[in-house]
């Protein structure tokens, strides 16, 4: 390897970035954009779902409970269908859920036996119908135990079950509160997801943008070696987006609020060998491919599907199926996301981390051989 | 002895899949010269120049450069460093967002240049090529003939033994064309180089020590320039004659080109006199007027090879019978009027004050380097472009509010020739008579008038983009036609397409003028085609400077320059010199051969033999020669060139 060489290719990279608008704005806008962009779509809050109460009781027990779930900001009521079309109001989506009350529910209560509450929820959206059963649950508990201690205390008659006193006191917004959550675990999560897309996508672009227009040739027809090109490719973007680790951390911490409890230098390290790994995942793509188009389709949906469904990002990773486990396996982003959410979320030691760091960094290697495996500098067509 | 040639191919063959793109090549070029591929698009030149460049791998055959065979990716590598290769596309594989100094030093670093020798070199270069003013300037801002000294440049920055250039030429103005070429050709004999340089305009092929014609991924033929000429055993006989006297002879020669009442003949015969016999056997001596015998040019040459190839095409083109139009009014009959037709793009005046007309019946041919303005003012014609200024009327109206009628009486053809490669023939006539707005059952029945009239029949359900280039361009014509349009708008309708295929679009042209009335403007880089425009107008920096019919612009520029002498050396750069030493300041070196330009052809042949002799000489040949279009275009841009230098210097003054 010679290091004019390279020297001259990274520095030629760097020039090119530094004028090119369209790509600066890809390189350190986009990263960013997609942070706040996740960080927001990703939230679990939800506020004035549609629910419907069919009330067959018509007593004052069953008019308190449906007012007391209307009394938050969660729920807005709408008109209540007949009991048979339920499930229409549901699909034609004029409710988002529905709650059958049925006859004989004072007078259950009143006599303390268990009072059935049926639920019909949307489950369309699997993430927002969980959260929704949630609100629901929670606030069930609390308005039973309400109620129900305030009919035995009317009627004079001993609790059945001693009602501890804090919990009736439980404010909902205390126990359900979505939107500090969702954003709290995202936030670093999406660090995860930010720098799956974008290094292979700059790489991929700048790579094939020169197979493109032909100056791949200068290249090709020189001395210039295989992986002096790859590095030359590969540098400039490892750069940049350790510029953009510090613009995304930045963003979680004084946008979000949501601070790093764990070591920078150490959060950095762990960045840096994901960083490898997945720009080589780019290198990877932009030798086997000849268009911009495909380079930017692939990376893109690779990057997408990986980081949302294959990372552990929605669902913890060793409960999933043995096959999911293995497609996993075979990208950066499930290495990645246990340490960046234990550095920052929890404040561990990166230490704890090393079978994950080793694998990175094997992953790092291994993408760029088969890279330097892949890219020819005399081809066939 | 016998010297080692730098570059063998033999038995070489490169396939795409299933596609033959170079089949069985046999070729040899020797150190230090200037050897070149000419051939029309789809040749097979740019894969044999990437085999070369050992950028591209190939099937059969062998491939030896600097006496290593190149049989794998490994064994090209050490071959690298000695060559330079520019790939195809005007300036496309520079850095658009590097500056013209910054391309050259990333080309130096990755060559490894030692900074001292990159000082020296990179200051030469650049003053050779006249670039040093524009060394800051970002390559994307550089015009097409800069763009393609820059990329000289970095291609020999190294100082490589041996450059490979890929049609470097391509879609540069007849100017630029003629500064890169002696830049090159300096090159080349100042370092020793060897340079295979491959091109689509046959007119450059006296510029190469040898060359070898390509078609199909085939060689036709190859050998120095003369000696194809001469080898190929047949003459040009040149006469004059009236319109039954040219019929006689279309029906007798297969070759032959005709112009107003002039004949090109091509006479398969070895010898002037017979030549001429077997010509006058045809005519009646006293019907044909000023004839001369010739040694055919290359262009006729290739022609005769690729008829040879194709003896009965079935898809010779005929083309008759445009339906004719309730007569246009206005204008006095023009079909076109430009008036003082001026565009300012901010600061910049594309076009200043342009004005000409055409007639019906007439082809009409607008000239000019890259940037002189030819675009826009197509532009401002067509209504794409409104003008800042001035007038322009196009079949008696002003286009920008022409209604529908009068824009389907305008047909327009560009140069990408905006096919829709994936559609078959058939789609893109009725997709494009659709977007004229044809109903279905005269879209149909136009339809098959273009497929019979371009000689398309056969091929209505081929996707256009497997046809070979010249009936691609026979279609685009179709699709400019298929509303019978009484104007015609053809921006470079004959880039890359072989001769054969250009004739055969020029008789399409001409029966559509000259029998159907169609007016017809085009802009063209093949000054042999300028020649063969009833009109012409040379545009430079936005203005029309002149405005003659091709025989008239000759003749001005013979009473102002006279006769054109052109001395033929095997040592033309020892002969240029000792012209220039005779007094001969404004002589000018083409390949093999020398221009000079003298009032007193007598005279000033004495002077060159004596010259000649002094400097020990004398066998070179002395011709007096016809001036070509070529000649004048160069000359007068160069003229104004430099008027306009002198004078932006004095009003910086």
């Amino acid at each position: 390897m010679n290091f004019t060489r390279l020297c001259a290719l990274v520095r030629k990279e760097m020039q090119e970035i530094i004028r090119d608008r369209l790509y600066l704005l890809l390189a350190f806008l986009l990263p960013v954009a997609l942070l706040v962009e996740f960080g927001y779509g990703m939230t679990d809050d939800i506020e004035l779902v549609n629910l419907a109460i069919i009330d067959q009781d018509h007593s004052a027990a069953s008019r308190e409970y449906a007012q007391r779930l209307f009394s938050t900001r969660h729920f807005r009521r709408v008109a209540a269908p007949e009991p048979a079309d339920m499930e229409r109001a549901l699909s034609d989506g004029s409710a988002r859920a529905v709650l059958w009350i049925g006859s004989g529910f004072e007078r259950d209560l009143t006599k303390g036996r268990t009072v059935d509450v049926q639920v019909l929820i949307d489950g369309a959206f699997t993430g927002a119908a969980r959260t929704i059963n949630g609100y629901l649950e929670g606030m069930n508990a609390q308005i039973n135990m309400e109620m129900r201690s305030a009919i035995q205390a009317r009627q004079g008659m001993a609790a059945p079950v001693p009602v501890p006193l804090q919990a009736v006191r439980l404010q909902p917004r205390f126990l359900y509160n979505p939107e500090l959550r969702s954003i709290v675990v995202n936030a670093p999560s999406l660090i995860m997801l930010v720098l799956m897309l974008v290094p292979p996508l700059l790489i991929a672009v700048s790579i094939v943008r020169e197979k493109e227009t032909g100056s791949i040739y200068n290249i090709a027809s020189s001395t210039v070696t295989r992986l002096e090109f790859l590095l030359g490719k590969l540098l400039p973007v490892v750069a940049i987006t350790m510029i953009n680790a510090v613009l995304l951390w930045l963003t979680i911490s004084f946008y979000f609020g949501v601070e790093c409890r764990g070591s920078l230098l150490q959060l950095a390290f762990a960045i840096l060998l994901y960083v490898l790994a997945t720009s080589g995942l780019g290198l990877m793509v932009s030798a086997a491919v000849r268009t911009q188009l495909a380079a930017i389709f692939i990376t893109t949906m690779t990057a997408i599907i990986v980081s949302t469904q294959f990372s552990g990002l929605f669902a913890p990773l060793d409960t999933a199926e043995m096959s999911n486990q293995f497609i996993a396996k075979l990208f950066p982003a499930g290495y990645f996301l246990p340490m960046v959410r234990g550095i920052y979320l929890k404040g561990a030691d990166l230490s704890v981390f090393w079978p994950e760091l080793l694998a990175l960094f094997i992953y790092a290697l291994v993408v760029l051989w088969i890279a330097h495996t892949l890219f020819h500098k005399r081809t066939h067509s | 002895m016998e010297n080692p040639a730098l570059i063998e191919l033999s038995g070489f063959s490169k396939r795409y899949g299933k596609t033959v793109a170079v089949h069985d090549i046999t070729l040899r070029v020797e150190r230090g010269q200037l050897f070149g591929l000419i051939g029309a698009d789809g040749a097979g030149k740019s894969s044999l120049m990437k085999a070369v460049a050992g950028v591209l791998a190939f099937e059969e055959g062998s491939l030896r450069v600097f006496g290593t065979e190149l049989n794998s990716e490994r064994a090209a590598e050490p071959v690298k460093a000695r060559l330079g290769f520019m790939p195809q596309g005007l300036g496309l594989n520079l850095y658009p967002d590097l500056t013209v100094e910054e391309n050259i030093n990333f080309f130096a670093r990755l060559r490894l240049v030692a900074p001292a020798a990159l000082r020296t070199r990179k200051e030469a270069l650049l003053a050779m090529t006249r670039l040093t003013p524009f060394r800051d300037r970002a390559m994307k801002y550089l015009s097409g003939g800069m763009k393609q000294k820059l990329g000289l440049i970095c291609t020999l920055i190294h100082t490589p033994e041996l450059i490979v250039l890929d049609e470097p030429t391509t879609g540069v103005d007849p100017v630029s064309r003629r500064d890169f070429w002696l830049i090159l050709t300096q090159l080349i004999q100042q370092e020793g180089l060897t340079a295979l340089v491959s091109t689509a305009y046959l007119d450059e092929a006296s510029r190469f020590d040898a060359l070898a014609l390509m078609h199909n991924g085939r060689v036709l033929a190859q050998g120095e320039p003369d000696s194809l000429s001469q080898r190929a055993g047949a003459r040009i006989v040149r006469l004059h004659a009236d319109r039954s006297a040219l019929t006689a002879l279309a029906t007798h020669f297969a070759q032959l080109e005709t112009h107003d009442d002039e004949a090109r003949v091509y006479v398969e015969c070895d010898d002037d006199l017979q030549a001429q016999q077997q010509v006058l056997e045809v005519i009646a001596p006293s019907s044909a007027q000023s004839l001369s015998v010739h040694l055919p040019e290359l262009e006729d040459v290739f022609v005769a090879l690729l008829r040879s190839l194709e003896p009965l095409s079935a898809s010779t083109p005929h083309w008759t019978g445009i339906v004719e139009h309730a007569p246009v009014s206005g204008d006095n009959g023009h079909a076109i009027y430009a008036a003082k037709l001026t565009r300012d793009f901010g600061d910049f005046r594309a076009v200043d004050e342009a004005s000409f007309t055409v007639n019906y019946g007439e082809i009409f041919g607008l000239l000019g380097a890259n940037g002189a303005g030819k675009t826009t003012v197509i532009k401002m014609l067509t209504g794409i472009v409104p003008p800042s200024a001035g007038i322009g009327r196009v079949a008696g109206a002003d286009m920008r509010h022409a209604g529908q009628a009068i824009k389907e009486r305008v047909g327009y053809m560009s140069q990408a020739f905006s096919l829709y490669t994936d559609l078959t023939v058939k789609e893109n006539l009725l997709l494009f008579a659709g977007v004229y707005g044809l109903e279905p059952p005269l879209a149909e029945e136009r339809m098959r008038w273009v497929i019979k009239l371009g000689g398309l029949q056969g091929l209505e359900r081929t996707a256009t983009g497997s046809l070979p280039m010249g009936l691609r361009q026979r279609l685009a014509l179709g699709c400019a036609l298929i509303h019978q349009p009484r104007v015609l708008f053809l921006d470079e309708p004959t880039s890359g397409v072989d001769p054969m295929g250009r004739r055969h679009f020029w008789d399409i042209l001409r029966t559509l003028a000259h029998d159907d009335g169609v007016a017809i403007l085009l802009t063209t880089h093949y000054m042999r085609e300028a020649d063969q425009c009833d009109h012409l107008a040379l545009m430079f920096d936005g203005r029309v400077v002149a405005d003659a019919t091709p025989a008239q612009m000759k003749a001005d520029f013979s009473a102002e320059h006279g006769q054109l002498l052109e001395v033929r050396s095997t040592n033309p750069q020892q002969v240029l010199s000792a012209l220039q030493a005779a007094g001969f300041a404004q002589a000018i070196q083409h390949g093999h051969h020398i221009h000079v330009m003298t009032h007193e052809p007598d005279t000033a042949v004495l002077r060159i033999r004596a010259a000649l002799a002094a400097h020990g000489l004398a066998d070179a040949q002395l011709v007096a020669q016809a001036l070509t279009m070529e000649d004048v275009f160069v000359q007068r841009v160069l003229a104004l060139e430099s008027s306009h230098r002198h004078a932006r210097a004095r009003s910086r003054v």
